[in-house]
């Protein structure tokens, strides 16, 4: 297994952009991906791949491969399903280059193209029945090795589990792919101010199922 | 909006006490602004829990799988000619063979190909439609072939 680093995902790309916010001090996760991708010369790379340069449909995979995967997985919550709809989503993208619309984002094609993917696997799936529905992640499991940090993080993921699939879209939009509104927005086909009632909803669900979830040890995240 | 969004309004923005009109304005202006959109990120009480969850490792061997498929001709509707080909000549051929009685003969085979269309939505998933079609094909070649051999026998027992 290949782990994937967010940072290091960014080292095969043409060109970086210097990250203003980076050097404020702010939260250089939560800013990365929406500076660090150049433009221009991502534009250039899909016009490339577009062409059949295997060296930029490389990238492209390389690039959004762990994106698409982190997407799916936590959308699908089944390793075997996140792995169909990743490959599935990925050539999508590279067969259908030539109908990317270059005043957007390629980042927000690319997720536009997963969450439709994940919503026909997830159907697909009902319709097997083969797998349940979701995969759940228990919390406690090995609960003594693991640090407090990763025990959070494990509620957390198996609070995002529990929620209903369209706010579980949102958020992992919102704060695993870091996605701007307008971006989301654009995604879901839906107007920006349903987006953000639809976030504050998502989150305060989350919420109430994370302290669910939570030890009674007065922890608080 | 001008200039950075004040910790209040951020708050409001963030419990969800502003209009969806105001919420969105707000979006609008974190979209373009990195300094307010990292506030108005530290203000969610699981924002840290979010950067705590690391990232899933992605299967070995999948993006060589990706490139492998990418690479392949698409299934186009040419890949699905063939097989509805052979379900017109089965269909065709149990017209031909049933001499002066197509009726009886056409309806079995319509029931026949039901049945098939049955158990091919039973196997759906399993088989791709390409070969779904090619069993339906065949289902009905051979149906209509027996039927054809039970009205000769038939016709020579009367």
């Amino acid at each position: 297994m290949q782990r994937y680093d967010r940072r290091t995902a960014l080292r095969g790309e043409p060109s970086r952009v210097a990250s203003d916010a980076t050097l404020a001090g702010l939260d250089e996760t939560h800013v990365s991906l929406h500076l660090a991708m150049a433009p221009d010369a991502e534009e250039a790379a899909v016009c490339s791949a577009g062409r059949g340069d295997e060296a930029a449909r490389a990238w492209i995979v390389r690039t959004y491969t762990p994106l698409v995967h982190r997407f799916s997985l936590r959308m699908l919550g089944n390793e075997e399903d996140a792995r169909d709809a990743t490959q599935e989503t990925m050539v999508k993208v590279l067969r259908h280059l030539d109908r990317y619309d270059p005043s957007r984002r390629f980042a927000t094609w690319v997720f536009g193209i997963a969450r439709n993917t994940c919503i026909d696997e997830h159907r697909r799936r009902l319709r097997r029945r083969t797998s349940p529905e979701v995969e759940t992640v228990d919390p406690a499991d090995g609960a003594f090795e693991r640090t407090e940090r990763e025990q959070r993080a494990a509620r957390l993921l198996a609070a995002l589990q529990r929620l209903p699939p369209r706010y579980r879209e949102i958020l992992l939009l919102y704060h695993f792919e870091l996605l701007k509104y307008r971006e989301i927005a654009d995604i879901l086909h839906l107007p920006l101010g349903t987006v953000m009632n639809r976030i504050f909803r998502a989150r305060s669900r989350l919420r109430e199922l994370y302290l669910a979830l939570e030890p009674e040890t007065g922890v608080r995240p | 909006m001008k200039g950075h969004l004040s910790d209040d309004l951020l708050e409001r923005f963030d419990t969800g006490r502003l209009s969806r009109a105001e919420a969105a304005r707000v979006a609008v202006h974190l979209d373009a602004c990195s300094p307010c959109a990292g506030r108005a990120h530290a203000l969610d009480p699981l924002a840290s829990v979010f950067s705590a969850v690391e990232d899933p490792p992605v299967p070995e061997g999948l993006e060589r799988a990706i490139l492998e498929a990418a690479a392949r001709p698409p299934r186009t509707e040419m890949d699905l000619a063939w097989p509805v080909a052979g379900a017109l000549l089965a269909a065709a051929a149990v017209l031909f063979v049933s001499g002066g009685d197509p009726t009886g003969l056409a309806t079995a085979g319509a029931r026949i190909a039901g049945a098939a269309l049955l158990v091919g939505d039973v196997v759906t998933g399993l088989c791709s439609p390409v070969f779904l079609l090619f069993v339906c094909a065949t289902t009905g070649l051979v149906s209509s072939v027996a039927a054809f051999g039970l009205l000769g026998l038939s016709r020579e027992v009367s």
